[in-house]
Order: structure tokens, then sequence, then C-alpha cells
């Protein structure tokens, strides 16, 4: 799975299925959690991430590499317009997966703590479930039926909010 | 995956992206749910940043955070729920806007509407003006100490005048002693602008000009414009209205006024400080024509809290313009909203203020425990 420049120092991350993905550190940078392991130097050759599979893994690697490759904000005042827009329509693509693997996505991320990630990944959820039903709902994020409103409760609460199921 | 719970942090990141409406409809997905949403904390960091105004319909709300051609979010006309021929918006707090509804025989109600949970509550009734100036009121309010002022043109012998009079929300009463105004101007637009404990309205007649309110001690004072619009006069008026006329509003904790120079040049001034001569200076000027058509004129409606400025032309195009890069966002065509019927001047459009607030669940029946 290595790619890129020999001389830049090299990072293994392991999956779940023990897969494994050498990357430059500059990519897996671009998570917090790794950059304090690495900063904390309580990170060995391989990092083994037992919550994350392959295919999600591959994914997050993926926009990693994209977004260590495009200049920083900070870097420099007037970044081209184009390198944001190319970013811009990177990340739209990136999102285009189906549900169960964005929400592995986000998880993930949230493991990892890659701030823009969870950003992106929350707003795909949000763009995708705001002209749903709250049963749609319920189905796509396997709500736990245990904890849904009582009959009387629910109706109340649809009639309160009428406007917002016509 | 799914047999992960979504952590709460990450679900309120999901749920703080919705528009309103979904919001409202998903207090029903379970009680989890229900209880995240109706957390007034929730709403808070939420902050979401609405425009109420007055065209289309009569009332619209739109939201600027979704893209616009999601329609059935970016523009939600607001259902009449009074029998009325007119509407002011008076002013906002805590995602609560203050309207007045005008009937046919001129009685008007002053209500507390929420456009969110679309609760309200009526909070007086006025009497149909009893002079033979059936003007409408005029209003400001003051989002500091939640009053509302309100001007109307009376029979006050030998002439008629200014009756000025404050409606306090939190004792829900007049105050005792109205003030009266030498009837020698006429407001510009129907709302004013609250800004540090004053309350701002562009006035003309004989000059254009701003009067200016302190509400804590009912204080009148009359400021000039900058430097060749305050000998503009009555007998100009017709170029006043092709101009736009002039926009008072608040930008980078100053107060500020918008002018236009010609058909596509904007003027933005801040007041340096009151009570010196000069008082205004320019801050900056900008230009702006639609692309391929200069002939088509925009005019300043508002400045919002961002520091962007709300524009919009005859034609009912409406658009935010980003004064820093030199960027708009093209808002939904007002007209494409087909019920609307056009009661106004064309060039009136742009004087009534839009308000913009910040959408909570503060409902105005319990409004009294609330930011009091």
């Amino acid at each position: 799975m290595s790619t890129s420049s020999s001389s830049s120092k090299k990072i293994v991350l392991k999956s779940a299925d023990n897969e494994t993905f050498e990357i430059d550190e500059i990519v897996a940078l671009e998570s917090q959690a790794i950059k304090n392991m690495i900063e904390d130097e309580c990170a060995d050759n391989v990092i083994p991430l037992g919550n994350i599979d392959s295919k999600t893994l591959s994914k997050i690697i993926e926009y990693c590499k994209k977004h260590a490759e495009s200049p920083k904000k900070d870097d420099n005042a007037d970044i081209d317009e184009k390198a944001v827009e190319d970013l811009k329509s990177f990340d739209a693509e990136f999102a285009k997966v189906d549900m169960p693997l964005i929400q592995d996505i986000l998880m993930a991320a949230n493991f990892l703590n890659i701030d823009n990630l969870i950003g992106l990944m929350c707003r795909t959820i949000a763009d995708r479930i705001k002209g749903k039903t709250p049963e749609e709902i319920r189905k796509i994020l396997n709500i736990n039926k245990n904890d849904l409103l009582s009959p009387e409760q629910e109706a109340k609460a649809r009639e309160e909010n009428s406007w917002a199921f016509d | 995956m799914v047999d992960v719970n979504i952590p709460d942090d990450i679900l309120q990141n999901i749920l703080s992206r919705l528009p309103g409406k979904p919001l409202l409809r998903f207090r029903c997905v379970s009680k989890h749910w229900n209880r995240l949403i109706s957390d007034p904390y929730f709403m808070k960091s939420r902050s979401r940043r609405m425009i109420m105004l007055k065209y289309p319909s009569p009332l619209a709300v739109i939201d600027t955070n979704v893209p616009v051609d999601d329609k059935a979010h970016s523009m939600v006309q607001v259902p009449s729920f009074l029998e009325y021929t007119n509407v002011s918006i008076v002013g906002t707090f805590s995602g609560i806007v203050i309207l007045v509804f005008v009937d046919m025989l001129l009685v008007s109600k002053m209500v507390m509407y929420n456009p969110l949970t679309r609760v309200s509550k009526t909070l007086v009734v006025m009497d149909p003006p009893s002079s033979i100036y059936k003007t409408p009121y005029k209003f400001g309010f003051d989002t500091d100490d939640l009053k509302i002022v309100r001007f109307l043109i009376c029979d006050h012998p030998p002439r008629p005048m200014y009756k000025c009079d404050v409606f306090d929300l939190k004792t829900s009463s007049w105050s005792k002693s109205p003030q009266y105004l030498k009837w020698d101007f006429f407001f510009w637009g129907d709302g004013g602008v609250f800004f540090n404990g004053c309350l701002y309205w562009v006035i003309s007649l004989l000059n254009m000009g701003i009067l200016a309110l302190n509400v804590k001690d009912m204080e009148f004072s009359n400021i000039t414009l900058p430097h060749g619009f305050d000998t503009r006069t009555i007998i100009d008026r017709k170029e006043i209205n092709d101009y736009g006329g002039i926009l008072v509003g608040s930008l980078n904790g100053c107060l500020c006024l918008i002018t236009k120079s010609d058909t596509i040049t904007f003027d933005v001034w801040v007041m340096k400080k009151q009570g010196i001569e000069n008082l205004w200076s320019k801050m900056f000027s900008f230009k702006f024509h639609l692309e391929g058509n200069r002939f088509v004129e925009f005019h300043p409606m508002h400045i919002l809290g961002d520091g962007k400025i709300l524009l919009t032309n005859g034609s009912n195009q409406l658009l935010i313009y980003d004064t820093l890069n030199d960027s708009y966002k093209m808002l939904d065509d007002l007209v494409s909203l087909d019920d609307y019927e056009e009661r106004e001047m064309p060039y009136y459009r742009y004087r009534i203020r839009p308000v913009e607030y910040v959408e909570s669940w503060v409902s105005p029946l319990d409004v009294c425990y609330v930011g009091i």
C-alpha cells in the first residue's frame, strides 16, 4: 500500500482484520490521536487499531493523504482558490458512500480524532437524514427500540410540532 | 457496524447541523433524541441565525445555512395566523419575533411569535388611530430592556403631533406619560435600529437625517448625515428612492450607515463618536452589480450580524453580499413564490427591516421567565 518518497518517516497501521498499511508519518499526523502517541513516544513502529476494519481504515488513509498534501489554511494567507475548490470536490466525492460505511468512518475518525473528517461525516449524515421521517431515522441509525416515546408522548409531540410533519 | 451507539457529542454534532424543521420532527425519534434536541444548551450552542422578512407572502423565514436549492428548508413561508391587511416586524429577542398585525378596521395586535415552534401570544391590542391621519404605527425595540417604542401621528391641538409611548414587555404595560414630538418629519423605514442603549430611525422631510432616542432617559436627539446627504431635500425624494435611501445598522461594534453614490456604488460609513463635527467616516466603498447586467440596481436591505449585507432589487431578487471577498450568494427569487400579492410601492420594499434571530425553544407563553 506504500507509495511516495522513501526518505520520509513511515508509520504502519494495523486494522482489526490484521491488514497493515504503511503510510508517511505526515499523513498519520492528520490524526490527533496518533500525533499524541508519536509525540509521547509511545508509538511502536506498528500501531494496532483493533476497532477499525481494513475497509474503513483504507478510506481514512485516503482522506488523510489528500488533506496532508493540500496546503493548510494557516500556512499561507492567500492559498490559491483552486486548491480549496479541489479539496472541496474531493470531500464531496469521498462522502459518496453508503450509510453504514459513513457511520464506520465517523466512529473511526472520532477514535483517531480527525476533526475535519468528523465534521465532514456529521454534515453528510445531517444532509442525508434532514428529509426523513422519525420512522426512517430509527431504521437508518438503528435506534434502540426500548427507548421509543410512548404512543401518548409521540402523539403529543407530533401535535405540538405538527408543521414539521407537513 | 451499527452495534455501536453513536456517542452523545457526535450525535449533537450531527443534530446541530439540521435545519429547524427536521429537528422538530426528530423529537419523535426516541426519548434520547428528544432529550438532546430539547436541551436549551444544545440550541444555544447550535446558534442558528435565521432571517425573517416581510416579503414574500407576507412573511418568510430564510435559512442561509442550507444551500439555496434545498427549497424545503432555505425559505419557509410563515402561515397567516391572523386576519390582517398589514404587518410590521418590530424586533426580536431569545428566538422570539415581535410582530404587529393591522386588520381591516385598523385595529392592531402586537404578537410574540416563535417562528421555529410557531407558538404565538398576543401581547396587546391597540385601538385604531383616532386622528384623521390614518398612518400606521412606527416602532423601535430596545433589546436590552425589552421595551417597544411606538410612534403615531395624533390630533394634539393646535396642530397634529407625533405621540411616542413605550410598552414594557416585563410589566406588559404602556408608559404612563407619552411624549409628543413636532410632526415635521417622516420615518424613512418602518422600524428603528437598536444600538448601545439608543434607537435610531432614518427620517426625512426638509432634510434627511437620523432621529436618535436614548431609551433609558427618553431623550431625543438629531444626528446629521455624512456631508452631501444632509442637504438632500424632499424635492430629491425621487432620487433618494432611486438610490435606495439610507440604511442604518451596526457593523463591527459601530453604528454604521450605507448610502449609495450611484446605481452600483455603496458607501459604508461608521459613526465615530456622538456630538462631534464630522460624525461619520467612510470605512469603505464597494461596487456591486450582477454579471452582465449593470442595469438591475440593488439596494441595501439589512446588515447581518456577521457583517454581510442583504441586498434586493426591483425584481424581487434577494442576495447576501460579502464585502470581505466581494462574493455573493443569491437567495431564492421572491417572485417565484406565486401567491404573494404586492401591496406596497416597489421602492418601499427595502425600507422594511428584516430581523435576524437565533432559533430557540423559548415559548411566548412563558416568556416572563426568560432573560429578565
